[in-house]
């Protein structure tokens, strides 16, 4: 067992879970606020038996469409279980006489915008409420579990009715109730009309009352007679009480729940863009991820669509259209931005993950998760149901019924319509909540406490009051679910994301599915059995998985290709940084000591590497030759150029050579040797300091820049042709050498189009002109006073404009 | 982004190429690209107008370069025209015009291919 890292808690957690199973099988039964159910018919014979009934009343209902939908009467629900607490309630609701679970079917138009609107919020009103807001050419049929019709409900146009006198109608309502051989009116007393009805009124509404002795019930029973017709019939069940369910939280709370929702949703937004543009972000699996929940939402939406009465191609695709796009949006942000700050602090976190992309699907690790995620759902269920037993009636305490879900249970096929809810909303809910929230908690905080409590507090003001297992008091409610959320949290933090997210997807497929086993209808049942076959194949196969290899870490680690791309930068900034180093070796270390001589000089590359190129060659005690070269590009491959160039010239420079006959030299070697279309300018002189003079010659180069003190500035600029732009022959006869007299305080400049042509924010080139004009001012500074000066002053001109060229200047001053 | 353009027209039997914009590393592919197209289809007389082209860069010069051998030896020429100021200095420095006809006006560059 050390093999996969067995610890004393794995066991605790499995006794644990184990013993949470048990106490949830045992004790469901008891807690199950949906026991009472009991709903043995199905669908089709409801309808069937309510049609039966509009028939034998002559009422029309075949060119309506019949929808059959299961509800409740939550106010007596809830009387029930607080007041005889969950499992005597539900013997109690099954057995008896008031109908607290019951059928409503009601036959529409098809395609009313109005009623498609209205269906959604409508549930255990009475018929009556029902029927006030109804439109028009509506039916409604209420009948209990067992079939019997026990409210109907018509809306007629008023316009065509005859009003018949209250005795008359009275009349009419007695004989239609007295066909109705469970009602004794003995029992009912009549009440006085309303002040509103006269002689006049169309419709006559008459109203009894009970007391039921079953329970403290009242009971109101309303007929309502319409020209000679009954228009409606209702029993209404009221307990002694209100006790009015209410999942609605206060405003202010709710207030602060969207707030932080959308600061987290900014957040999660902002630190998005900023991680897609420094590519920290995985995007082709978690695309795929998000395609498929995106699938997963629209099967959904489309099941609860058919379930629903909406008709019409464009509102049945409206919401498909203009959710799953959101959805898929919101996943891929999501799960994208999760992934990559859990890989930042605990990468181990998504290990399981990592070996699925890599197509590894059975190693002991994942058998873990799995088996510790079943766990967790176990101890979660265990949990909730003692919740319910130890809190119940006895603090005024009981769970609700989510009216929506139970209507949407009863009306699709419930084992995949769940599936596939749990699939969408447990990745969304583990994604933001787990992976993404404590994650980035943890690269905040660091210590683990302090994780935990702020994981804690963050689910706690923010998505306590949307958790799916409701209590009437809303702390209540928020109090168990944060019990639920820490134990997430601690699993989260303590092992892996996909124990959570199984833990968490188990829990939600029981808590939804295992109800099925016990509404009592044979029809439903086999969801109840499909989801422990389910459940039940996937923990055969993770306790198979112990047995197979255990994957070293190391060895299979899956990278994401966002890292990969991060460490290729990495190593390329690496590359190119040496590669600098090594160009700077090949330019001189300092300016030579030559007697005579004040020289100055700088090459500044626009990127990390550049092809300007400068040296000087010691040619004996008062003799130096000095070279000037600027490579045609820039970058890297001017870079290689550069240094083919130092080659060459140093294969020459022994030689003896005069500047003319070196540059033809050169231009031989890189014609040869280079591809056609680069080319490099250069200036290649000789000067001798005993002798007074400078003999140069030029190959495409910039004029070399002399400053006499009495005759001022002349750039000289010999004939010449850039190396590599002609074979010898051409280049041979189109090259001048040229000698210049110097004396004491002349100031030669060398320097690469780099100065000349800086650039301002503008596009405004530096220019020649204003470098001769500025240099011929500077005759009085030393050589580096002169190369500084003129630096600062393109700098100042250049200001915040990225440089975009090699800048290289030589200054030489003749001294006395 | 510095914007460039080449559009492609024909005078005498001469293929003329109007280059406009930065002329640098970045858009030199395109004039490469629109050179290659006209040696793919055997053009080999082309004149290039200069005449829009606002800078151009050492990367710009070299593709001029890379085709002139291959283009000569099929009897043909790259002549260049109507060079701004600033950018016949930067061809003028390099020792371009012992190697290039450049010519003030286009006719008289399309000229010297009718001669």
């Amino acid at each position: 067992m050390h093999r996969i890292g067995w610890k004393k808690i794995d066991t605790l957690i499995f006794v644990l879970g184990i013993l949470g199973l048990f106490v949830y099988l045992y004790l469901y039964p008891k807690s199950l606020p949906e026991g009472a159910i009991k709903a043995p018919l199905d669908k089709k014979l409801i309808v069937e038996k309510a049609k039966e009934f509009l028939d034998a009343q002559s009422v029309e209902w075949r060119k309506f469409r019949a929808r059959p939908a299961f509800v409740h009467n939550a106010n007596a629900l809830h009387y029930y279980q607080i007041n005889s607490g969950i499992e005597q309630a539900n013997k109690k609701i099954a057995d008896g006489e008031v109908p607290v679970f019951y059928w409503r079917v009601r036959f529409r138009q098809p395609q009313n915008l109005d009623n498609l609107i209205k269906v959604s919020r409508e549930n255990d009103d009475t018929a009556e409420n029902v029927v006030q807001k109804m439109t028009k050419d509506t039916l409604i049929v209420d009948l209990t579990t067992k079939g019997e019709v026990f409210g109907f409900a018509i809306s007629v146009s008023l316009d065509s009715i005859e009003a018949v006198p209250r005795d008359s109608a009275l009349q009419i309502a007695l004989q239609f109730l007295q066909r109705r051989s469970q009602i004794n009116l003995n029992d009912y007393q009549l009440l006085d009309p309303d002040d509103t009805e006269n002689d006049l009124t169309p419709v006559k509404k008459f109203v009894w009352e009970r007391n039921t002795k079953i329970d403290d019930f009242s009971e109101k029973l309303t007929v309502k007679v319409a020209g000679s017709g009954i228009v409606q019939f209702t029993r209404f069940f009221k307990p002694p009480k209100n006790y009015q369910a209410s999942n609605d939280y206060p405003e202010l709370k709710g207030l602060i729940i969207v707030l932080v929702f959308v600061i987290i949703f900014i957040l999660m937004l902002v630190l998005f863009i900023y991680k897609s543009r420094n590519d920290q972000i995985e995007q082709k699996h978690n695309m795929l991820l998000s395609v498929f929940i995106a699938l997963f939402w629209s099967i959904m939406l489309v099941q609860s669509l058919l379930a629903s009465d909406t008709r019409g191609l464009l509102l049945f695709f409206m919401p498909l259209i203009t959710t799953t796009p959101f959805i898929f949006l919101g996943f891929l942000i999501a799960s994208s931005l999760g992934e990559s700050e859990a890989r930042e602090v605990w990468p181990e976190k998504l290990f399981t993950i990592d070996m699925f992309r890599s197509g590894s699907f059975f190693f002991p690790q994942w058998s873990m998760s799995i088996l510790r995620g079943f766990s967790l759902a176990f101890i979660s269920l265990g949990i909730l149901v003692l919740g319910i037993q130890l809190f119940d009636w006895k603090l005024d305490f009981f769970t609700t019924i989510d009216k929506e879900q139970l209507y949407k249970k009863f009306s699709v096929v419930p084992v995949f319509y769940i599936f596939v809810q749990g699939a969408v909303s447990v990745s969304f809910g583990e994604t933001v909540f787990r992976l993404f929230t404590i994650s980035f908690l943890k690269r905040l905080l660091k210590k683990t406490v302090f994780v935990f409590i702020a994981a804690a507090l963050t689910w706690l003001i923010s998505f306590g009051a949307y958790s799916q297992v409701h209590f009437s008091s809303f702390w209540l409610t928020l109090t168990m679910n944060l019990v639920l959320a820490c134990l997430l949290i601690f699993f989260f933090m303590k092992w892996d994301f996909l124990t959570v997210l199984w833990g968490a997807f188990s829990f939600y497929l029981i808590r939804e599915l295992h109800p099925f086993l016990f509404f009592g209808n044979e029809s439903l049942i086999y969801n109840g059995y499909a989801l422990w076959v389910f459940l039940g194949v996937v923990f055969i196969i993770a306790l198979l998985g112990l047995r197979s290899k255990y994957q070293d870490k190391v060895l299979r680690e899956y990278v994401p290709d966002y890292k990969i791309r991060q460490q290729e930068r990495e190593r390329l900034a690496r590359e190119l940084e040496i590669a600098k180093q090594v160009q700077a070796s090949f330019l001189p270390e300092k300016n030579p000591q030559i007697s005579g001589l004040d020289i100055a000089s700088v090459c500044i590359p626009a990127k990390e590497v550049g092809g300007d190129y400068y040296d000087f060659l010691p040619l004996g005690e008062s003799k130096l030759g000095i070279v000037i070269g600027d490579v045609s590009g820039k970058g890297i491959p001017a870079a290689f150029h550069m240094t083919l160039t130092k080659g060459f010239l140093k294969s020459q420079a022994k030689l003896d050579l005069s500047p003319r006959e070196l540059l033809i030299n050169l231009n031989e070697l890189f014609w040869e040797n280079v591809k056609r279309g680069t080319f490099i300018s250069m200036i290649y002189g000789i000067i001798d300091v005993r002798e007074r003079k400078f003999t140069f010659a030029r190959a495409g180069h910039n004029p070399l820049l002399i400053l006499k003190s009495r005759e001022g500035l002349r750039s000289v600029l010999p004939k010449g042709l850039a190396l590599g732009l002609t074979s010898g022959e051409v280049f041979g006869s189109n090259i001048d050498e040229y000698e210049l007299p110097l004396s004491a305080g002349d100031v030669l400049i060398l320097y690469t189009d780099g100065f000349s042509e800086a650039m301002n924010p503008d596009k405004e080139e530096f220019g020649e002109e204003n470098l001769e004009k500025l240099i011929s001012e500077l005759g009085h500074h030393s050589a580096q006073g002169i190369l500084n000066l003129i630096e600062n002053n393109v700098r100042q001109f250049v200001e915040s404009a990225p440089q975009h060229d090699d800048m290289t200047m030589i200054v030489m001053k003749i001294m006395e | 982004m510095d914007s460039f353009e080449v559009s492609r027209r024909q005078k005498n039997e001469v293929e003329i190429l109007e280059i406009k914009g930065y002329l640098d590393a970045h858009t030199a592919p395109s004039l490469e690209n629109a050179i290659q197209e006209l040696i793919d289809s055997d053009t080999y007389q082309i004149v290039i107008n200069f005449r829009d082209l606002a800078y151009i860069s050492s990367a710009g010069l070299g593709v001029l370069m890379g085709f002139i051998e291959n283009i000569r030896e099929h009897g043909g020429d790259i002549k260049l025209c109507e060079m701004n100021e600033k950018i016949y200095r930067v061809f003028d420095l390099l020792g371009f015009p012992k190697i290039y006809d450049i010519t003030e006006k286009e006719e008289d560059a399309v000229q010297k291919f009718n001669r």
